[in-house]
């Protein structure tokens, strides 16, 4: 069963990616290279064959073209005729045949010797052989009918003679002459008549060496040549290996399908691996020549075709072998740093998980796996350290116990009788040891802290062990105080004083030597004490130690230094501060106070604060503050008082009682500040709420007030009031063109000259621009409005002197008045602005009264 | 984490599988074919003839094809049609040439038709297969010529009849380029041998009218009857020579252009008459045995093989192993190459002789039987070299008589 596990996806993807490629790739390469050698080695075969073939037919070619021309050449055929006549009617032992045979024989030898031939031949129609350079057993016979009808030289005379063509016979055996021979025949003609043909036998050995020239393909490389005997392929030439299957040059044409030459002599034309005459494996290359029916085949043994190759295919084969062997030696790798280790880890994780905690995982690399493995180790170090460690605590406090117990009970026996005799000793020691709140130190004569009490451990934070047997001064001393206390001593008493022990009890023998030192902590903290040394005196009065008692001074200082910053505060606060007895009389007061109100202290002390009073204030408004000051123990206001030069100014003063635990009043504490300054500020503000900036007439808001409040009393009183509206002619002329500063003076200037017209109960208001308005009040008779008002005009008629301009301006007053022209604030102002318009329209400089229409 | 690695193998293999598939199929999208042009006419007079050698052809290059093609890629034909007509066939020749850009040409049948394609094929250093046996006297470097040549058919058959059948000739022909050329090769043959051409006589191409004919032999009395008649006329000639009483033994006539397919369609049958030619459906060897019935289960029981057919599908063979031989199929490289070739064919050997680009090609002389078929009566026992010119004449002297003969 395929299990999914990193081993086996490794394996898989091992196979799948390195394997397989590689003996794809391999057996990809190997066919390729394979393939690319055969083709080129059945090439080259190929082309050798090709070469041989065309040696061959052009051998045979110009053999036919020889013959060609033999059999055209006039002289020829009168050789012809002349032998045949000679040969027929003298025969061919005559004279006569002889003496034209030896004229012939001189022209034929140089052919023979020139053209490589073997013999030449003339042969009459007939068919009889007349001439011969050689005489063989052949001469005198008849080709067709005699005993070599059925040579192949007689098949070419027959070709010649009767269908008139040149041709190249077989190579086969020839008995007369008792060796292999090809012939090459052509007709001769004369008058239109074949008169005989000439034929040439070609010497063998020039065929052969055309057809064996093995041109160096190798050693084993052969030419094979063969033609069809019967049933039978007959080889031409010797073979270079002995066959048993080859008897005299012949193989069975059944024999063996596939032999390359049998493939040659059945026509075909083609090169490929194969099997030779002998069955041994072969490259080769077979062809077909025609002209002498031939069958050819170049082959070389596989072996040797393939030994490049071999070489090739070793390298290949290394090189695959190699690279597998690599990836083999990277995968072994991975096993082993991977797979071994994780089953390993695994192994030995298991075995943990099951509860034996003294199995610890191998680390053989740092790699993830080795720091994995340690953590493991790690982790069940700590679990078996743990399990140890309670294992071993219970079994030494199983122990401890039983010593414990032991121990125990033969004290207490001790102790019992002990603890009679100290009881008593010890609990007058003990009431003093156990003060809480002082430290006693005792030390031997020579200075070596013998004891450390409880409150000493407290105030210090050392455990008594830490400093008993110590020297003092010990850690808990500053150095630099002991140095410089050791520096006044020895001024003080005129003797030298080390800055050592000696400087805690250098006066400890007139006497408790009482001193301000300062402890230091375990934790580092510096504190305050006050320390008494005296000495310890035995039963015979001899001094055999010290012992110093030291307390706290830390709470004591701190209330020192509060005190200090409050009076401070007091003495540098910019607010007066007044402390008044119970009594109410002034016990302090600070320096603010004397700068604000001008008196020294000594002037102010034992009197009642009420002596500066402004008399701004009634009595009731004391009564109302005490009043106060008695049920909440505190008031605040705003109250005038006065300086000692007797000016009166406004203060924000607050009083507090301070009363002690029993709640009884001890002091009142009086805190104030001048507030004349922030009250002429709000009254500048009041200003510009209400006025006009420029003029210092009251605006448009306070004129409505005003206009209100008239009417009130014109309501109230049965009483009239008049409302001017002034309009200022010109006075937009003189703003344009003498600027703004010049009309700002000129408002101020109309302004003066208004008021100074009217009555301190009436008012004269700016609303705006050059709007002015006027409010006679109070009116019990209208005779005098009329009057008013052109004095107004007058004085505006006036020429202004501004800044060194003759300004000339005028006004025109529409004039309402209330009751008659209205009671309200809208109607009265709407009526008067007509009236105005009126005057206006009625040539300026003049007023007009309101009218109703 | 495992899941994750397992995942990822999947995806890798998957991915490759998928490069790998994709790549294939590219590489089969962008195969091609080798298209070679078959021109022949397929309509005109002489479609009844020439219509057989495109099945051939197409039986050939099936054959091929099925066997992993040539250099592994198919072999695809293109037919054109030569509509029996000179002028058209050279205009189809350039069209597949330059237009249609195929390897190499199988086509034409007449002398004439390969006379107007010839300085086409010859323009373009291209290649022309040529199917059928001819007059010769002509030698291109771009033709090759697969049917027989005068010293394989004219002559032997001439020498074969002289020797077997009289010495007195009668030449009957249709009167055209090749039934005049083969005359005269025969008449100066004959005289060289001691035989008599008692006469010569042509007939118009498609004459039916033989009353003259077989008058004039009635008249004549030849020892034998040299038939050079091209396509109907046979069957008119046949059924009046037969009719008029002539037999076989008394006067056989030897034919040079009466094959199998003609005989098929004739009303008469000349029993006992003969034909020369290397191929014959009735040859009786494996290898024939084989094509004849592969030929009739792809085109049909009834149908018939003769000589051309075979030339035009040994052509094909030829030119695939010249293509394999040279490892291409520009048609510059295959001329170089098929002068090399040789192979096995229905009816035996045959070479391409790499003097003249004719095929060396045995000959047998056949008796027409009363099944429509030849019964061999002799062959030669080799392979004849192709002679195009016949030498005892130089090809110059023949060419010269030649013109003289078409003008």
């Amino acid at each position: 069963m395929w299990k999914r596990s990193i081993k086996n996806e490794l394996l898989l993807a091992f196979i799948l990616f390195a394997l397989i490629p590689i003996a794809v790739i391999g057996q990809f390469i190997y066919t390729s290279v394979y393939n690319a050698h055969i083709s080129n080695v059945l090439d080259n075969l190929s082309k050798i064959a090709d070469k041989k073939v065309e040696q061959i037919n052009i051998y045979s070619a110009e053999r036919l073209n020889d013959a060609k021309l033999l059999s055209s050449s006039p002289s020829i055929a009168n050789d012809m005729e002349q032998l045949q006549r000679v040969y027929y009617q003298q025969g061919s032992h005559s004279k006569q045949y002889k003496e034209l045979e030896k004229n012939s024989r001189y022209f034929y030898q140089n052919m023979l010797e020139i053209g490589g031939y073997y013999d030449v031949f003339l042969i009459s129609a007939q068919g009889d052989i007349i001439f011969t350079m050689r005489h063989e057993a052949d001469f005198g016979t008849n080709l067709r009918t005699g005993v070599y009808k059925n040579s192949e030289l007689a098949r070419i005379f027959n070709n010649a003679s009767q269908l008139l063509s040149a041709d190249f016979s077989s190579y086969r055996y020839y008995e007369p002459s008792k060796e292999d021979a090809a012939f090459v025949a052509a007709p001769i003609v004369k008058n239109q008549r074949v008169i005989g043909v000439v034929a040439l036998q070609v010497n063998s050995s020039v065929f052969q060496n055309v057809v064996q020239d093995n041109m160096s393909l190798g050693d084993t490389s052969e030419t094979v040549v063969a033609r069809i005997e019967g049933q039978q392929g007959y080889f031409l030439f010797p073979l270079k290996f002995k066959a048993p299957q080859i008897k005299n040059n012949f193989i069975d044409l059944n024999a063996k399908i596939g032999l390359p030459i049998l493939h040659a002599l059945n026509g075909e034309n083609s090169a490929s691996a194969s099997i030779d005459y002998r069955g041994h494996p072969v490259i080769a290359s077979w062809r077909y020549i025609p002209s002498t029916q031939m069958g050819i085949v170049v082959k070389v043994d596989m072996e040797e075709a393939l030994a490049n190759f071999s070489k090739i295919q070793w390298l290949q084969s290394l090189f695959l072998l190699s690279i597998f062997i690599c990836i083999g030696l990277t995968g072994i790798h991975l096993r082993r740093g991977l797979l071994v280790p994780i089953d390993k880890l695994m192994f030995t994780v298991n075995k943990i998980a099951n509860g034996d905690l003294n199995q610890r995982v191998q680390i053989k690399s740092q790699n993830e796996i080795g720091q994995l493995g340690l953590a493991f180790n790690a982790m069940v170090d700590k679990l078996q350290q743990a399990r140890d460690t309670l294992e071993s605590e219970v079994q030494e406090r199983t122990l401890n116990l039983k010593t414990v117990n032991d121990l125990l009970t033969e004290q207490i026996l001790k102790r019992e009788k002990i603890s009679k005799q100290l009881k008593q000793t010890m609990a007058f020691q003990q009431a003093i040891l156990n003060s809480n709140n002082f430290s006693i130190i005792s030390t031997n004569i020579e200075g070596t802290i013998v004891s450390f009490n409880a409150a000493a451990e407290k105030m210090l934070g050392y455990q008594a062990d830490e400093l008993v047997n110590q020297k003092s001064p010990a850690i808990f001393h500053d150095a630099d105080e002991v140095a410089a206390r050791a520096k006044k001593l020895t001024q003080e008493l005129g003797r030298v004083i080390e800055p050592g022990f000696e400087v805690f009890v250098a006066k400890t023998d007139q006497g408790a030597d009482e001193n301000e030192w300062s402890y230091i902590r375990k934790d580092g903290s510096r504190f305050p004490v006050w320390l008494s040394v005296t000495n310890i005196l035995n039963d015979q009065n001899e001094k055999i130690g010290y012992v110093g008692i030291a307390s706290d001074i830390t709470e004591r200082k701190r209330l020192l230094d509060e005190l200090q910053l409050a009076y401070n505060a007091i003495e540098h606060t910019s607010e007066g501060i007044v402390i008044a007895n119970s009594d109410g009389l002034i016990s302090s007061v600070n320096p603010a106070y004397t700068r604000i109100m001008g008196y020294e202290r000594h002037e102010v002390i034992g009197k009642n604060p009420n002596f500066s009073k402004s008399g701004r204030h009634d009595s009731a408004f004391y009564q109302a503050m005490w009043d106060k000051i008695r049920t909440s123990d505190c008031w605040e206001g705003e109250i005038w008082d006065r300086r000692k030069d007797g000016s009166v100014f406004p203060k924000w003063l607050n009083i507090n009682a301070i009363k002690n635990s029993e709640g009884k009043v001890v002091h009142y504490v009086g805190i104030f500040m001048d507030i004349s300054q922030q009250k002429a500020t709000e009254e500048k503000l009041e200003r510009l709420a209400f006025y006009d900036p420029l003029t210092h007439l009251p605006n448009r808001v306070l004129f409505r007030e005003r206009l209100n409040q008239e009417l009130l009393a014109v309501n109230r009183n049965k009483c009239q009031a008049a409302l001017f509206f002034i309009d200022l002619d010109r006075f937009k002329w003189v703003n344009d063109n003498l600027g703004h500063d010049i009309g700002d003076d000129l408002l101020i200037a109309v302004a003066a000259r208004i008021s100074a017209e009217i009555r301190e109960s009436d008012s004269a208001c700016r609303l705006g621009g050059d709007e002015f308005t006027v409010i006679l009040a109070n009116l019990t008779q209208t005779d005098k409005i009329a009057e008013i008002a052109q004095t107004i005009i007058n004085r505006l008629g006036t020429v202004f002197e501004i800044k060194g301009h003759q300004v000339s301006i005028g006004g025109s007053i529409g004039i309402a008045v209330a009751p008659q022209d209205g009671e309200n604030f809208d109607t009265l102002t709407k009526h008067a602005d007509m009236a105005m318009y009126e005057a206006k329209n009625a040539g300026r400089g003049t007023y007009r009264f309101y009218q109703p229409t | 984490m495992k899941s994750v690695i397992s995942k990822w193998l999947i995806f890798s293999a998957l991915l490759i599988a998928v490069v790998v598939a994709g790549f294939y199929f590219h590489l089969q999208q962008h195969k091609k074919t080798f298209k070679i042009g078959l021109l022949h006419s397929l309509t005109g007079t002489m479609a009844a003839s020439e219509k057989p050698l495109i099945d051939a052809a197409m039986l050939a290059i099936e054959e091929i094809n099925a066997k992993g093609g040539v250099l592994g890629l198919p072999i695809e034909a293109v037919i054109a049609d030569g509509q029996s007509n000179d002028a058209f066939f050279a205009q189809q020749a350039e069209r597949l040439i330059t237009q249609e850009k195929v390897y190499a040409l199988f086509g034409c049948w007449t002398s004439a038709c390969r006379k107007a394609v010839k300085p086409i094929v010859e323009k373009h250093q291209h290649i022309l297969f040529y199917p059928l046996q001819y007059e010769g006297l002509e030698q291109s470097p771009n033709i090759v010529y697969t049917g027989l040549s005068p010293s394989q058919q004219l002559i032997p058959a001439t020498a074969w009849a002289l020797k077997n059948l009289g010495k007195r000739f009668y030449l009957l022909g249709s009167d055209y380029i090749f039934p005049r050329a083969a005359n005269m090769i025969v008449k100066e043959f004959l005289t060289f041998q001691g035989g008599q051409v008692l006469k010569e006589r042509y007939l118009p191409l498609g004459n039916t009218n033989m009353q003259d004919v077989i008058s004039e032999i009635r008249e004549l009395k030849p020892d034998v009857i040299l038939n050079t008649i091209n396509g109907d006329s046979n069957n008119a000639f046949f059924k009046a020579f037969v009719e008029a009483g002539f037999s076989a033994n008394k006067l056989p006539v030897i034919s040079l252009s009466l094959a199998e397919v003609e005989l098929a369609q004739m009303p008469v049958i000349p029993v006992g008459h003969y034909a020369a030619w290397s191929y014959f459906q009735s040859l009786d060897t494996q290898r024939n045995r084989e094509f004849v019935q592969h030929f009739k289960q792809r085109f049909g029981a009834e149908r018939v093989i003769d000589d051309p057919m075979e030339a035009t599908y040994l052509g094909i063979y030829l030119w695939a192993q010249a293509v394999e031989s040279a490892k291409t199929a520009s048609p510059e490289k295959i001329n170089q190459y098929i002068i090399r070739q040789s192979l096995n064919a229905p009816h035996g050997i045959v070479s391409v002789d790499r003097f003249t680009r004719h095929l060396w090609r045995d000959v047998k002389i056949a008796q027409i039987q009363p099944d429509k078929q030849f019964k061999i009566v002799w062959h030669s026992d080799l392979n004849f070299r192709p002679e195009p010119f016949p030498l005892w004449h130089s090809h110059k002297e023949w060419e010269t008589q030649l013109m003289a003969l078409t003008r």
